[in-house]
């Protein structure tokens, strides 16, 4: 019993009383938690602002996860091509979402929360003016928002007129509740603004560079924290440049450096998946490239197709 | 030292006591016969590394003691076995009569997807035969599972018995495993390619232009 | 504790890994030889766990199976000579922090051999839930005379201070494990393990316990 209150943050608290070990004959008792007695986590996903910050996911769940997707794709491919055809073509599903999560939420986002709000906000003001209630409409909005179980219903009667704003609305549900005030304050700026905003907004990458600098930082930093440990530019060839990582975490515990490379073609499907959907086709591939301290560093190699190289031309000059 | 071997097969020899299960597998590990019987106390191991498809698999053969007073033990060495070979003497009714309750044993300890076979030993002693082949071919079909009689004397498919249950063994595992070859293969060659098609040299763009992002 | 060898037995009694750390008598062994200790090794460990005395059993909840952790064993900084590398934060895999866990845990093994002193060597034993067994031959033997010098009690003390240095070690060789053979999707289950990744991890750790 003292032991119980000692040792209260054991990791293995569950297992203290109902578990005697491992017996012979018998295999592991059984001493896991019980699932059904636990009620089921209600899950924040669906209703949450996409600009919303950043989680993070377990590696050890992800890597998990990444493994059950490798052997299941292993057991029904014939050759290593097609594995990594396969495998690089789930990655390009994730790529071409992150292109607009990642744009939109870049647009929005860096210390701007406010701008944010008030474009969403200034949206659906629009919409209120034009059905002729402005005021009563924005403090419809905060109410509706205070109170989150009726937040729904108020979102969808305001866009009654404009079904397409819907989620947008949704969207703002949650970044309105605390700036009733400010809103109504710069009211009357908000049909200027709005214009302004969506100027401001962070527009398409048109440039080679530019998307790939993207890439390296921005799209980098959401799915591993940290930026790309390089960005390189082919010497030799003018359509192939490269991002160099140099612990890919996702295919850390993969042994066998052909093995490992084969599963990084994963990454390579996301950024195709980006690149092609930014109207950049190219063909991406994962190579080792072993380097000090780093057995494992990856380099991605993009080779675009020439017509994205003649189009930059006639578009923006040689520089 | 671990790269030696890519897979560890674990058999278990069960039986009677004074069926042969020890010369049976002396004879197939170490290719020798001895007379002198010395009853087995608890357990013990043979190894034997056979080549399949390429693999090099070790076999661990468990050789458990027959006698009723280890029976405790013995229990205990089922866990997490690939296949268990059943063996009892052809001339001595008792041990067949056994085979029934090492089944039972078998469904009780080891997992359900084991595979068994059913080893008539001493064939060479026809003249004191008295379990015959068909009724003991009879029993292992309708227990669902391969017969063979065997001599630990003169060798007669001892070699047989244990590689025919290695290869069954592998069998299983290669279906969880298909593409394993073609991996090793492939990969070889394109890795070459890698090497003589990619040129990974060139400049770095994050140090001039990191204002950027 | 100087680590000579390490094995991991799996739930069936096959050895899956084994790694020597220095000439010694274990060397000379081959791996058949290994296998065969293995084997023999869960054996004897499955006898051990029929033999605990009746009395023991029934009383068990008084028994206190609970390790207390003890910081940074087998870790870089617990080396003083390879404090050059300090200002590197070395990644442990999937798990975060600078150690693997850091709370005291509750041992497994709550029947069988933990640990085998002889005057050549000392095995110690850690079992899993799952009953995969990590065993360590450590070269230092447990030395009779100081046991002497301070009375009996310090003795045993001292046996108690390396079993659960050898436990808190083996725990970590079993996170070392679950990231690098139990996340490789290439590695088949119950079969030796041939991970270069996982070898080089091991052997680093052993090399800090020096």
């Amino acid at each position: 019993m003292s032991q119980d209150i000692i040792y209260t943050s054991t990791s293995d608290e569950s297992f203290k009383n109902r578990s005697t070990g491992y017996e012979y004959t018998v295999g592991p008792k059984p001493s896991l938690p019980d699932e059904y007695t636990r009620s089921p986590l209600t899950s924040k996903l669906y209703s949450e602002s996409l600009n919303t910050k950043r989680h993070e996911v377990s590696l050890a769940a992800m890597t998990f996860l990444f493994q059950e997707m490798i052997s299941a794709l292993h057991k029904e491919c014939k050759s290593v091509t097609e594995f990594e055809t396969k495998l690089s073509s789930y990655g390009e599903s994730i790529g071409s979402r992150l292109l607009e999560l990642l744009n939109f939420r870049s647009s929005i986002s860096p210390g701007s929360s406010s701008r944010t709000s008030t474009f969403l906000a200034s949206s659906t003001s629009v919409l209120s003016s034009q059905t002729s209630q402005p005021a009563n409409n924005t403090n419809n909005i905060n109410n509706t928002n205070s109170n989150n179980s009726g937040g729904s219903t108020g979102n969808r009667t305001r866009s009654r007129s404009n079904t397409g704003t819907s989620s947008k609305d949704n969207t703002s549900s949650t970044k309105t509740t605390n700036r009733d005030s400010s809103d109504r304050h710069h009211h009357h700026h908000q049909v200027e603004s709005l214009t302004s905003q969506i100027s401001k907004m962070r527009r398409r990458d048109l440039k080679i560079l530019d998307i790939l600098q993207f890439i390296h930082g921005t799209l980098w930093s959401y799915l591993f924290n940290h930026v790309s440990d390089d960005l390189v530019k082919s010497s030799e060839r003018n359509n192939e440049y490269m991002i160099i990582d140099n612990q890919p975490p996702l295919t850390q515990f993969i042994s066998g450096s052909n093995n490992r490379i084969s599963c990084d073609y994963f990454i390579c499907g996301i950024i195709k998946g980006f690149l092609t959907n930014a109207g950049f086709r190219c063909k991406v591939t994962a190579h080792e490239m072993p380097q000090g301290q780093f057995d494992s560093r990856t380099v991605y190699l993009i080779q675009f197709d020439n017509q994205v190289l003649e189009r930059e031309a006639i578009r923006f000059g040689q520089s | 030292m671990n790269s030696e071997y890519d897979y560890l097969f674990k058999l278990l020899l069960i039986g009677n006591s004074g069926v042969g299960k020890s010369c049976l597998l002396l004879r197939f590990s170490d290719d020798t016969y001895s007379n002198d019987y010395i009853s087995t106390i608890g357990v013990d191991f043979k190894i034997k590394t056979v080549e399949l498809e390429g693999k090099t698999v070790k076999l661990q053969i468990w050789d458990t003691a027959g006698q009723e007073r280890f029976r405790t033990i013995t229990s205990s060495y089922y866990r997490g076995s690939h296949g268990i070979i059943i063996v009892y003497d052809i001339t001595d009714q008792e041990s067949f009569n056994g085979v029934k309750m090492w089944l039972q044993e078998i469904d009780r300890y080891a997992t359900s997807t084991v595979l068994k076979l059913l080893v008539g030993n001493k064939c060479d002693l026809t003249d004191k035969r008295i379990v015959e082949f068909d009724i003991a071919k009879e029993f292992a079909d309708a227990n669902n599972m391969p017969f063979l009689e065997t001599s630990a004397l003169d060798s007669t498919n001892v070699e047989e018995a244990f590689l025919t249950m290695a290869k069954q063994i592998k069998e299983s595992m290669a279906k969880q495993k298909l593409t394993d070859d073609s991996n090793g293969n492939n990969n070889n060659n394109s890795n070459k390619n890698d090497k003589g098609n990619v040129n990974l040299n060139g400049q770095s763009l994050t140090s001039s232009s990191s204002g950027c992002c | 504790m100087a680590i000579e060898t390490i094995l991991i037995i799996n739930k069936s009694g096959g050895l899956i890994y084994q790694r020597n750390f220095s000439e010694s008598f274990a060397s000379k062994l081959n791996s058949n030889d290994f296998l065969i200790i293995a084997s023999t090794i869960h054996s004897v460990f499955a006898i051990t766990s029929q033999i605990t005395p009746k009395a023991l059993q029934i009383t068990q909840n008084n028994v206190d199976y609970v390790i207390p952790y003890i910081p940074m064993v087998g870790m870089e900084s617990s080396n003083p000579q390879q404090t050059r590398n300090a200002n590197v934060p070395v990644k442990l895999g999937s798990y975060k922090g600078p150690d693997f866990f850091k709370e005291p845990f509750i041992s497994w093994n709550k029947s069988g051999l933990r640990q085998l002193s002889t005057d050549q060597f000392t095995m110690y034993i850690y079992q899993t839930m799952t009953g995969l067994k990590f065993v360590a031959l450590s070269s230092n033997v447990l030395s009779t005379n100081a046991g002497t010098m301070n009375g009996s009690i310090d003795k045993t003390k001292a046996v108690n201070v390396a079993s659960q240095v050898a436990d808190n070690f083996l725990r970590k060789i079993y996170c070392l494990y679950g990231d690098y053979v139990m996340k490789d999707p290439f590695y088949s289950m119950e079969m030796p393990i041939k991970s270069e990744l996982f070898d080089k991890a091991v052997k680093r750790m052993v090399n800090n316990l020096l």
